[in-house]
């Protein structure tokens, strides 16, 4: 059977540590080893730190997001949801990752990461609301209790 | 996050513990710079404790060793582990920083020649 979580929370420092122990409580539970789980952690860190950012919609504060976490046969599904202003990270321009240490700048490299970590990385625009789903596969080493 | 610091002659060795990410790479960047601005020059960063890296890790880095660079200093980045490492190699990183697999080969690269 699939394993799911949900989270709500705002885009603000605070929520982004909810979603990161809510995270690490949902990789305890269904047993998920390390090295399934930091690729999620760090993506969690770079999608989620964008949108605390950049994300307040408007006058309301902060923006409101959703973290689903779903685990079944053989990956472990993110799904992210914000009223955060539209940006799609497909379309960020690339980092650049070959030039000599003065000629770096940080810019792009999360974005990058989170594409070269996971496996499927799609991005959907419905409403006024970005839907970024991220999916890996696991080696998962427990089954669920 | 925890950040031990040893001395070996005039080499500093910093060991950050924990996560590196967009809340405590901070920390780290503080301490990193603190250290450079109190005209400390060779360091090595051992980050065998290191559970993960995200890009605002890597910024710190990157600001380090430019700043170091500028002064001429040195820095070594040693013992990665296999999750810091990967995301080095995806990042472009393993090319523009000095990396040994242990911190006595960090040390090791760092002394004076004979």
């Amino acid at each position: 059977m699939d394993a799911l979580s949900s989270l709500v929370l705002r885009g603000s420092e605070e929520g982004l540590r909810a979603a990161r122990t809510g995270l690490d409580a949902f990789a305890e539970a269904h047993g998920l080893v390390r090295e399934d789980v930091w690729p999620f952690q760090v993506a969690l860190d770079e999608v989620l730190s964008n949108v605390v950012r950049h994300g307040s919609p408007g006058a309301s504060g902060p923006a409101r997001v959703e973290v689903r976490l779903r685990l079944d046969g053989d990956g472990l599904e993110m799904v992210v949801e914000d009223d955060a202003p539209a940006f799609n990270p497909l379309q960020a321009a690339p980092p650049d990752t070959r030039s000599p240490l003065e000629e770096r700048a940080p810019g792009g490299l999360g974005i990058a990461l989170v594409r070269q970590l996971m496996d499927v990385m799609e991005y959907t625009r419905a409403g006024d609301r970005n839907r970024l789903l991220l999916r890996r596969r696991v080696t998962r080493g427990v089954e669920p209790a | 996050m925890e950040i031990q610091e040893g001395r070996s002659g005039d080499v500093l060795v910093v060991t950050p513990r924990g996560r590196v990410d967009s809340t405590t790479s901070g920390d780290l960047e503080q301490r990193l710079l603190d250290l450079l601005g109190s005209g400390q020059r060779r360091l090595v960063l051992d980050l065998a404790g290191i559970e993960y890296i995200s890009s605002a890790g890597l910024r710190v880095l990157l600001v380090v060793a430019k700043r170091l660079k500028t002064a001429q200093g040195d820095l070594v980045l040693c013992a990665l582990t296999p999750a810091v490492r990967q995301v080095f190699e995806l990042a472009g990183f393993l090319s523009i920083f000095q990396l040994e697999d242990s911190r006595e080969a960090a040390l090791a690269r760092l002394a004076p020649p004979r």
